[in-house]
């Protein structure tokens, strides 16, 4: 996989091209935790993903749970294509996010 | 290739293969079985995946073949005939001798096998193109409703690691049928917590198809082990309007355990109950509310039995573990003895209580470490039908076999042993006694002959019944072989049931003569030899031309037995309390009256008793009143005369070195209490001996 990283202001903005499957999830964790740091509100580009995994969709989830907790946010534009074909078919697609209070504005909630 | 998984498969493999025979023969019977199709089809296709995954590709390769005939059989493009059955038990032998090792593998008939199966695999597909139809009808056409599932997957977190991927598996289902996916999240960590390389996901899914709950199941076949895999039925093709009342959802939450049913109660106490508003509107009156109440339970309760009984679980333990276990146990109920009587003799109330206590606990352990080693005789039953199928179609005898009580447990070791006899005996029927087709015709016997197998349970033994309705046993002949064989002179006068006993005799046939089968008369004298060194009794019965009945009594457990401990002198014995019927006195003077005769007058009955002082030489004299402890042998009532009763002793069965095994009488020795041994009795050895 490849990403850019830009920065203005306090915004981020991650985005990603090609597959990010589980051999680049443990850099894409780094690559995020770093994102997280620098910025209060990152945002992930979706739009250039060909393929994704289980294994990254958890890293997202992951960290919009921890960007959440630091008060901060984390939102994933573009999830078109692949990437939603993905997130349909592992189930993440919800209506009300899970038990935890800090996921009151999940990031799999469907805003159709 | 580590060998401790090679050992595993073939483990399981071989049991596989016996639950594989019981289902082909259950669907020779019903060949249009589809669960029975199903579960010889996954049998084969665990044994092929398995196979492969440890190595052992000659299997998995072989297998393969008769699971694509399956797989065509399942999916009624092939119909289930007897040509089929038969190469399908010969594929179970050759795979046998494939996990047995490559020296015994026959080449030639693995060839032949696949051959074969190849071969059916394409003819019938040519026949199903002809347009002929099939016996079989493929599920979807033959209108399968439509069943929901509910399945909770929670696979391993190391799942990712075995390659497996939980979507691809997500997708499987939904080529099923209609599938409704909702990942759980709550279980992944922060950030700077989360391994990458770990599943932190789990699913509930609702699945309506009408392929059934096997194809379900198929599925997650491989990483079943590994996962948490629940799946239930909620809903069998009916949409039910009434059953959709308020509660449904806190059924379903309840029901998939993420809420406990007090929550519900909690959350809905402060609420009217929809029954309460409906009449309270008008709009039901109180016993319409009442009796769908009642309904809307009785469906739940129904649910949860079936839910109830869907939760089995065990596990493999090897035997070893098993025996030592059985061992300590067993080194426990001595010492729970010894502590009980110095509690005894110390006089001291609270550590009484305290042997008390411990008394009690490990009469518990002990009974339930023993009924560990329990299983149902069942498996073996169901062996057997396979050697009565073989064995028939050998001798060219039509004979079928019948089972009850296949539930009753046995201790394993008591299965085991018993194994070798009961093939024997099964073999003296179908050889000796069931006619061929022709003879019972003439006899106006039905054609086909009827082997029976019993087992029940009744007090502490197990009985075993192998009866045939064949020709009997000749009384005649057998007085004639005796003869000849000097095992009775020509003149004596024997009932039947001495006659009959005799062909327990070592080297005793009355076959004319020898096949392959039987009638080298090593037989039942062996097989007597094996029941009697399971403490248990074997006893034949027949009647000329109606057939023979086989009787087996065997204790139900070898290790610890209930016994009564006697005292003859300063020695002590015991004897198992089964075979203790009852305990007289027997003074000075009734011995006096019996002139010298050793019978003991009980209640108006002569009984002959055995005066075990003499008998085993012991020095000393009797005491002025002595106990006769009188026993039943073989339906006839013998009584030991000892010193004194004791009372009742957990026994501890240790057997005696190689060197005492011809004693006659004793048939092992325990441990008592204070440390000194007793001798336990063989009863029908001394009485024979007698």
């Amino acid at each position: 996989m490849t990403f850019s990283f830009q920065q203005s202001g306090e915004t981020g903005v991650l985005t990603f091209k090609g597959a990010l499957t589980i051999e680049d999830a443990a850099e894409l964790k780094s690559v995020i935790a770093d994102a997280l740091a620098t910025s209060t509100g990152l945002v992930v580009d979706a739009a250039e993903i060909e393929s994704t995994d289980l294994s990254c969709l958890q890293l997202l989830c992951s960290a919009h749970r921890s960007a959440v907790g630091a008060g901060k946010s984390l939102e994933i534009l573009n999830s078109g294509g692949e990437f939603a074909a993905v997130l349909r078919a592992a189930g993440y697609c919800r209506n009300a996010g899970c038990l935890r209070p800090s996921c009151s504005d999940c990031l799999w909630i469907e805003t159709n | 290739m580590n060998d401790l998984h090679g050992e595993a498969f073939r483990e399981e493999a071989y049991e596989l293969l016996t639950e594989l025979e019981t289902s082909l023969l259950e669907l020779e019977e019903c060949p249009d079985d589809g669960e029975i199709i199903g579960r010889v089809f996954r049998a084969m296709h665990t044994i092929k995946g398995s196979g492969a995954m440890f190595g052992f590709t000659d299997i998995s390769g072989f297998t393969h073949e008769v699971e694509t005939v399956y797989d065509r059989v399942r999916n009624g493009a092939m119909s289930v005939d007897k040509e089929l059955i038969d190469a399908t038990l010969k594929s179970c032998d050759l795979i046998r001798s494939m996990l047995d090792g490559r020296d015994g593998v026959d080449e030639t008939e693995k060839q032949r096998l696949t051959d074969l199966f190849k071969a059916m695999a394409q003819t019938r597909a040519d026949s199903e193109a002809d347009g002929r139809s099939s016996v079989y009808a493929p599920p979807s056409t033959q209108g399968l409703s439509e069943t929901t599932f509910r399945i909770r997957f929670k696979p391993s977190r190391e799942i990712f690691l075995t390659g497996a991927d939980p979507l691809l598996l997500l997708d499987e289902l939904r080529q099923l049928g209609d599938c409704r996916v909702v990942a759980h999240l709550e279980e992944i960590p922060l950030l700077e917590d989360i391994d990458p390389e770990q599943c932190y996901t789990y699913w509930d899914i609702i699945l309506t198809t009408r392929r059934g709950a096997d194809a379900v199941r198929d599925v997650f076949i491989f990483v079943e082990e590994d996962s948490n895999l629940k799946i239930d039925i909620i809903d069998e093709g009916r949409y039910d309007p009434e059953m959709d009342g308020e509660n449904k959802l806190g059924d379903i939450l309840v029901d998939r355990g993420d809420l406990s049913p007090e929550d519900i109660a909690k959350a809905l106490a402060g609420r009217k109950l929809f029954g309460e508003i409906l009449v309270e509107s008008g709009l039901a009156d109180p016993s319409q509310v009442e009796a769908a109440l009642a309904e809307q339970q009785h469906l739940r309760e129904a649910r949860q039995r079936r839910q109830a009984g869907d939760v089995v679980s065990s596990i493999r333990v090897p035997s070893e573990k098993l025996d030592k276990l059985v061992n300590l146990v067993g080194e426990l109920v001595t010492v729970q003895a010894r502590l009980t009587r110095t509690a005894g003799l110390r006089n001291d109330p609270e550590l009484e209580l305290v042997a008390e206590e411990v008394e009690r606990l490990t009469s518990d352990l002990r009974d339930n470490t023993l009924n560990i080693r329990m299983m149902p005789i069942g498996a073996t039953f169901s062996k057997f039908k396979r050697l009565v199928r073989d064995l028939s179609a050998e001798l060219g005898k039509d004979v079928e076999m019948v089972t009850e009580g296949a539930e009753t447990e046995l201790d394993k070791t008591v299965i085991e042993r018993l194994n070798d006899p009961l093939v024997h005996i099964i073999r003296n029927s179908i050889d000796h006694g069931i006619e061929s087709p022709e003879v019972r015709k003439a006899c106006s016997k039905k054609r086909q002959g009827t082997i029976r197998l019993a087992a029940e349970h009744s007090g502490d033994s197990v009985f075993i019944t192998i009866q045939d309705d064949g020709a009997g046993l000749d009384t005649d002949a057998i007085r004639a072989k005796a003869i000849e064989r000097r095992l009775i002179s020509d003149t004596a006068e024997l009932s039947e049931k001495e006659l009959f006993a005799l062909i327990f005799a070592p080297g005793f046939s009355t076959a004319k003569k020898i096949t392959g089968v039987s009638g080298r008369g090593v037989g039942m004298d062996v097989v007597k030899q094996a029941i009697e060194s399971l403490r248990g009794t074997i006893e034949i019965n027949s009647r000329k031309g109606e057939g023979t009945t086989i009787n087996i009594k065997l204790p139900l457990t070898l290790a610890i037995i209930g016994s009564l401990l006697v005292r003859i002198g300063t020695e002590r014995f015991v004897m198992p309390l089964s075979d203790v019927e009852e305990c007289v006195e027997l003074s000075r003077e009734d011995i006096e009256r019996t002139h010298g005769r050793q019978l003991a007058n009980v209640r108006g009955h002569m009984v002959p008793y055995i005066p075990l002082r003499e008998r085993f030489m012991l020095a000393g004299n009797a005491p002025d009143i002595q106990q006769v402890v009188i026993t039943e042998i073989d339906g006839e009532r013998v009584g030991l005369l000892v010193d004194t009763v004791v009372g009742e002793h957990q026994t501890v069965i240790k057997s005696l070195g190689k060197a005492y095994r011809n004693v006659h009488g004793i048939s092992g020795a325990t441990i008592l209490g204070d440390g000194d041994i007793a001798l336990i009795l063989d009863i029908p050895q001394l009485v024979k001996w007698g």
